[in-house]
């Protein structure tokens, strides 16, 4: 039961990125969501957590004055089974959630009932039918079990285990009022990147654009620039696309520019790709609004190189978006968009609670 | 767009196990809570009672105790009074010789002979006495009341004794009589009588004297 007027926390938001993890609590006011604390820890095993460092991240946890034990994750996409399903069409008292499990368990061909599963219905299809069209998540026990098992050695409670893209998709529905065409989101991570589209706060589509990475940009400028990861790591944090700040380089920075327009391309061809096909699909003409977050979208000039190419408006998803009403480190920390999976499981758990 | 929770139903089942356990947990703590602070409530108002019973119980025993005291002083006082009263009787003016002279007769017994007798009554100063004490009806009701001592009574006795141990037999005896507060004997010395000798002696009886005038044996 929740006090009135009073504050409250939100579980532990954690996003298992490849490189590092992320970790976010917010607090709750009355008509006032902002950040209690946000932490940053490298990670060894990208899409989990190692045994061996499950202790420093309680040590972190009491060290930024995180609050509580419960704890949500957000599941990387890579480890979930996600399928597009054709449900029968919603009337009565159908059984979906066990017709999903079912339909889930033939197309990803996993034992049925080894694994937790979820489905949210999306608009059908101009020429969809009259059937219930929708997208179906599925995590195997096993992999949930790994993920889980560390964090309870220690004695946090997880609480929850949210799909990282629903929780983003519904942290950017949040944060971002749209009425207009499809709203996407590009997530730029270590592993990969990642394209939702969203439509009415609902998310309808996902894809990973594997081309683009954090880690694949540090790999090629290293091996171009002949540069430390140290060196690559300030290159990507502070110059990027940015023409003015090109001085460590001796003013040559064509081969930074050239990698990272590379990138810039690439996912703008797969973006405009996927609004031809939703737009042919529903039947919609307007673009839309796109949103940049992730490691990789703090790249200096990345977001309005994304908007040149794509031809659409393009902003920063960061959780300085929600009431910078914490402390000045954690309103620092806020401005980076790497935080925004952590906080948008944060605010899914904060939201969802009775 | 709703929230899926994709946690093992397993751990769900352990979470809401989990949860139960707490609330039952909290409640016992909150009830354990409540039943010491009423124990304790109890048990402070159940020693403030005890604690002002025993007050009381003290109170009344201190009174008791100063009841009892001025009772017995007051017992003393009634016994010296009904002492004095009798001694008045017995020999207040106009005394009773007769029970005065069968109790010296009974002192002198067959070897003693009584050769002078001398009466002397004074009467002392009036002493202070407790109010509870019964007052005198001219006396003013103060805090103290003046009672009037009784005359102190003297009898001087003379007489010849047959050997010194009769002449101490004499004195036992009236001491004995329980009439007279003191018996002194002021002198003895042997002098010749008919044939023989005897030992001439000389008591004095002393009657409603104060115990504290009474000199030491």
């Amino acid at each position: 039961m929740r006090w009135l007027h009073a504050k409250h926390y939100s579980p532990i938001g954690v996003d298992l990125g490849g490189r590092y993890l992320k970790i976010a609590q917010l607090t709750s006011a009355p008509n006032r969501i902002f950040c209690h604390a946000l932490a940053l820890m490298p990670n060894e095993t990208p899409g989990a957590i190692a045994a061996a460092q499950i202790q420093q991240l309680c040590e972190l946890l009491t060290r930024r004055g995180f609050r509580g034990t419960q704890v949500v994750i957000g599941i990387p996409t890579e480890t979930l089974r996600v399928e597009t399903l054709e449900l029968p069409p919603t009337q009565g008292n159908l059984p979906l959630h066990q017709i999903a499990g079912i339909e889930l368990a033939r197309l990803t061909r996993l034992p049925p009932g080894s694994f937790t599963h979820g489905h949210w219905e999306i608009p059908a299809p101009a020429r969809g039918g009259t059937a219930t069209h929708a997208l179906g998540v599925a995590l195997p026990h096993a992999a949930a079990d790994q993920i889980i098992a560390p964090f309870r050695e220690v004695g946090l409670e997880v609480v929850a285990l949210y799909p990282q893209m629903t929780s983003l998709a519904a942290g950017a529905a949040r944060l971002v009022e749209t009425n207009e065409g499809f709203l996407s989101v590009i997530d730029i991570g270590w592993g990969g990147t990642r394209l939702l589209v969203m439509q009415d706060g609902k998310l309808l589509f996902h894809r990973a654009i594997s081309a683009v990475s954090l880690s694949a940009l540090h790999h090629e400028l290293g091996s171009t620039l002949q540069a430390p990861p140290e060196v690559v790591d300030h290159l990507l944090r502070n110059v990027g696309l940015d023409a003015q700040a090109n001085t460590i380089l001796n003013g040559d920075c064509s081969r930074l520019h050239r990698l990272l327009q590379r990138s810039v391309e690439v996912i703008a061809g797969e973006l405009r790709l996927t609004q031809n096909y939703l737009s042919h699909q529903y039947q919609r003409t307007d673009s839309g609004s796109l949103l940049l977050t992730g490691g990789g979208a703090a790249v200096p000039g990345l977001a309005e190189a994304l908007g040149g190419a794509s031809g659409q408006r393009t902003m920063m998803l960061a959780p300085a978006l929600l009431d910078p009403g914490a402390d000045a480190q954690t309103r620092l920390l806020a401005e980076r968009p790497i935080f925004m999976g952590a906080v948008a499981n944060a605010l899914y758990a904060l939201e969802a609670q009775p | 767009m709703t929230a899926i929770n994709l946690l093992p139903r397993h751990h769900l089942h352990r979470l809401a196990h989990a949860r139960v356990l707490r609330r039952w947990t909290a409640g016992i703590m909150a009830g354990v809570v409540v039943v010491g602070s009423a124990c304790f409530t109890l048990s402070q108002v159940g020693t403030s009672d005890d604690q002002s019973l025993r007050n009381e119980l003290q109170k009344i025993e201190a009174q008791l105790a100063q009841g009892e005291s001025e009772h017995t002083k007051t017992l003393a006082a009634l016994h010296q009074i009904e002492a004095d009263t009798q001694l008045r009787d017995a020999v207040n003016l106009p005394p009773d010789y007769a029970r005065l002279l069968g109790v010296v007769a009974q002192g002198f017994g067959e070897d003693a002979i009584l050769t002078s007798l001398k009466w002397d009554a004074t009467a002392p100063p009036p002493i202070a006495a407790p109010s509870r004490v019964v007052a005198a009806p001219a006396a003013k009701p103060t805090e103290t009341t003046v009672v009037p001592r009784p005359t102190v009574l003297q009898l001087e006795l003379a007489g010849l004794a047959r050997t010194r141990p009769v002449l101490a037999a004499v004195v036992q005896r009236l001491e004995n009589s329980g009439l007279f507060d003191e018996v002194r004997l002021l002198k003895s010395n042997r002098e010749g009588l008919l044939t023989g000798d005897a030992t001439a002696f000389q008591v004095v009886c002393v009657m409603g004297m104060r115990p504290a005038e009474r000199t030491a044996p």
